[in-house]
């Protein structure tokens, strides 16, 4: 599998589908979009990542405007879009670089034109070649983009039938579906979800000019409740029961069966009645609870609130993680029946289990953090994942912490080996220095300072930090040498300074060695000015 | 941790696509840390010169900076001795959704214009302000003597 992808591999001659691919990308991770959601300042992120930037700042990263994350809201028809992109990206990349390739090779047989299979080749060519650009025109106009080439070819079309109508389909995917959901008086597969079925069926007539067709059965009330903007999700508690868009399906044209308590279509209701359960056979083309259909569209799926964890104890902290596991569970179902419609098993699967609640707290934040980003975020996707699957990547998560922690704390080990073994050797120098600067001042100045009093702790490897023990042993060493040189103590001053402020490490270091150097160089004078006064005496 | 795949991509787009004047590879061993070299803008006292800098992807890339710093010995306002560069969206002004790539457009755009009254390194930044042909004389002949190779 490509699983790195990116908008350059696009040919240069197909540049609206660069410029697409592009555009449906975060800019965070620079992925195609996951569960799109527009902040205030209509950028577009992945709700997992920009969820994970506004934990730490909070602003757009964009545009910097101010927001946070009770300004989010789920951009169902972009998401929707990147979705099918995703589908169909990799086969479409195929054909078009086929279609690249093709174009080369024609071009070569077209100026050689001494093969009788390349003259072959080419006759097929223009065969697809009216097949195809029509399609090609539609998506690339999707794209915003206005000059298509008019060479563009895709051959191999009827290969790619299905992938290149999605692509297409989903582009005016809203407008569409919302004149189905209309039209539509009832259907025959019951409101399953957006199937792959109905999409090619009204597919193959896609080009846009072709007049609304009433025909296709899709299902009405999933419709509705699939277009159903859910950005209340949770951010805004009750929202008042607004007027429903009049585009979509009104939600009360589906009535409880008072039979079977199934969602049926009202003026079906009738018949549903007369038909099914009067006569004691279920009806098959709707088989969903009212209960459930209405609770899809509510704001059932409530969001994990954040913490605050600093006043939480570990206790306190560790219930909440037992509590997390017992609410995806509960979410599972609700989430389950709004998209993966139950694979039954979810609900029983986690019923039990709660997120592991071992650790100290820093872990337990962390993996509480991690958990209601992830959660959140399934939450904002039209295709959530099932729950196991976020405890899978829970799981992940912990393995990967656990990693990390002992990594960490084998490089700071080692990071303070080093240390410690460099500020020793660095202090036994210097106390050498020292001594020798201190022989060359009695020789120079006749007094012999008491090096006795300052004992120079430098026999014993250090254990503590080094910033912490260098300044005093630093100032100690040099004493004697402040009697030969004032910009020495000077440096020393301000070197003990910089050592008490540890961030300022690398200041440091550097003064450090200028004070190294200067006692040399003071050093090699004495050194000098003795061998000049030895003689006489 | 295992790479992120952004990283990765933007590797790769940096060894296939590099910008004008910037070149970045990434260490075989230690994919996280670039070896980055920057040509000096034209029209500025850079020009000329070769500038090598390093570039480091903390853990928390992109929801943190990546650390850039000058190896070569330049003169310039906002780049200290130490080669740690001034520069806001290395900082606070960081966003996720700046990558290698702007990052390092941005230094090379500070190369073209220095910025004294936003110091880093306060002697060059005074000698910028007071005479700023001066300065431009000497970060020439610096760029001469540390970064022609």
């Amino acid at each position: 599998m490509n699983d790195i992808s990116d908008p350059s591999d696009w040919p240069a001659e197909y540049a609206p589908l660069k410029d697409i691919d592009s555009h449906l990308r975060c800019p965070i991770c620079k992925e195609l979009l996951r569960a799109a959601v527009m902040l205030q300042c209509h950028h577009n992120f992945c709700s997992e990542c920009i969820r994970r930037h506004l934990d730490k700042e909070s602003t757009c990263p964009a545009c910097r405007v101010a927001t946070s994350t009770s300004q989010m809201r789920r951009n169902v028809a972009l998401d929707e879009i990147a979705n099918s992109f995703k589908d169909c990206r990799e086969s479409l990349l195929l054909t078009v670089k086929d279609a690249v390739q093709r174009k080369y090779s024609k071009q070569k047989a077209a100026t050689r034109a001494d093969s009788v299979e390349a003259d072959d080749h080419y006759s097929r060519q223009q065969k697809r070649r009216r097949t195809s650009t029509r399609i090609v025109r539609a998506s690339s106009n999707q794209g915003g983009s206005q000059d298509v080439n008019e060479d563009y070819d895709i051959p191999q079309l009827k290969q790619d039938d299905d992938e290149d109508e999605d692509f297409v389909m989903h582009s005016q995917g809203s407008a569409a579906a919302v004149q189905k959901g209309k039209n539509v008086p009832r259907s025959t597969s019951g409101p399953v979800l957006r199937s792959r079925a109905s999409r090619s069926q009204s597919g193959s007539t896609s080009s846009q000019d072709s007049p609304p067709v009433p025909a296709p059965v899709e299902p009405s009330p999933s419709t509705a409740s699939a277009q159903q903007p859910p950005s209340d999700l949770g951010t805004a508690p009750t929202p008042p029961t607004q007027p429903q868009p009049p585009s979509v399906q009104p939600k009360h044209s589906l009535v409880p069966c008072p039979v079977c308590s199934m969602a049926i279509p009202e003026p079906y209701s009738n018949t549903h009645l007369d038909k099914y359960c009067l006569a004691g056979t279920k009806d098959p083309a709707y088989s969903i609870p009212y209960d459930m259909i209405m609770e899809q569209t509510a704001p059932v799926i409530a969001l994990i609130p954040k913490l605050t964890y600093s006043v939480l104890n570990d206790k306190q902290l560790r219930k909440k993680l037992q509590v997390c596991g017992l609410r995806a569970s509960d979410h599972g179902v609700k989430l389950g029946s709004r998209i993966v419609r139950l694979t039954a098993s979810i609900s029983c699967a986690f019923q039990e289990l709660g997120l592991p609640s071992h650790g100290d707290k820093q872990q337990m934040m962390k993996r509480h953090a991690e958990y209601v980003t992830i959660f959140n975020a399934n939450c904002d996707a039209s295709r959530p994942r099932p729950v196991s699957e976020l405890m899978k990547a829970m799981d992940a998560w912990e393995r990967a912490y656990e990693l990390d922690i002992t990594a960490k704390e084998e490089a700071k080990q080692a990071q303070r080996r080093v240390q410690d073994q460099e500020q020793w050797r660095r202090k036994q120098e210097m106390a050498q220095q020292a001594k020798e600067a201190a022989l060359s001042a009695t020789l120079h100045t006749g007094v012999m300072p008491s090096t006795e009093n300052s004992p120079i702790p430098s026999n014993t490897p250090p254990t503590s930090h080094p910033s912490s023990q260098s300044a005093p042993s630093s100032s100690s060493t040099f004493v004697p040498a402040q009697a030969n040189n004032n910009d020495v103590a000077v440096a020393v001053a301000s070197a003990t300074a910089f050592a008490h402020a540890a961030k300022y490490a690398d200041e440091y270091a550097e003064l450090m060695a200028d004070v190294r150097r200067r006692l040399d160089e003071d050093k090699a004078k004495t050194a000098t000015e003795n061998s000049k006064k030895s003689p006489v005496p | 941790m295992a790479l992120p795949k952004r990283i990765i991509k933007e590797t790769e787009r940096l060894m296939a696509d590099p910008a004008p004047g910037i070149s970045a590879t990434a260490h075989e061993d230690n994919l996280r840390y670039f070896d980055v070299i920057i040509a000096g803008p034209t029209q500025s006292p850079f020009e000329g010169g070769v500038f090598k800098l390093e570039l480091f992807l903390p853990e928390e890339y992109p929801m943190s900076p990546p650390k850039v710093r000058f190896l070569t010995k330049i003169y310039h306002p906002n780049i200290d001795k130490l080669g740690r560069i001034c520069l806001d969206i290395l900082k606070d002004k960081w966003s996720p959704a700046l990558q290698i790539r702007t990052v390092l457009l941005s230094v090379q755009a500070l190369l073209s214009s220095p910025n004294p009254d936003d110091p880093l390194a306060n002697d060059v930044a005074q000698h910028w302000k007071e005479n700023e042909n001066a300065a431009i004389q000497t970060a020439q002949e610096w760029t001469r003597k540390y970064a022609t190779a």
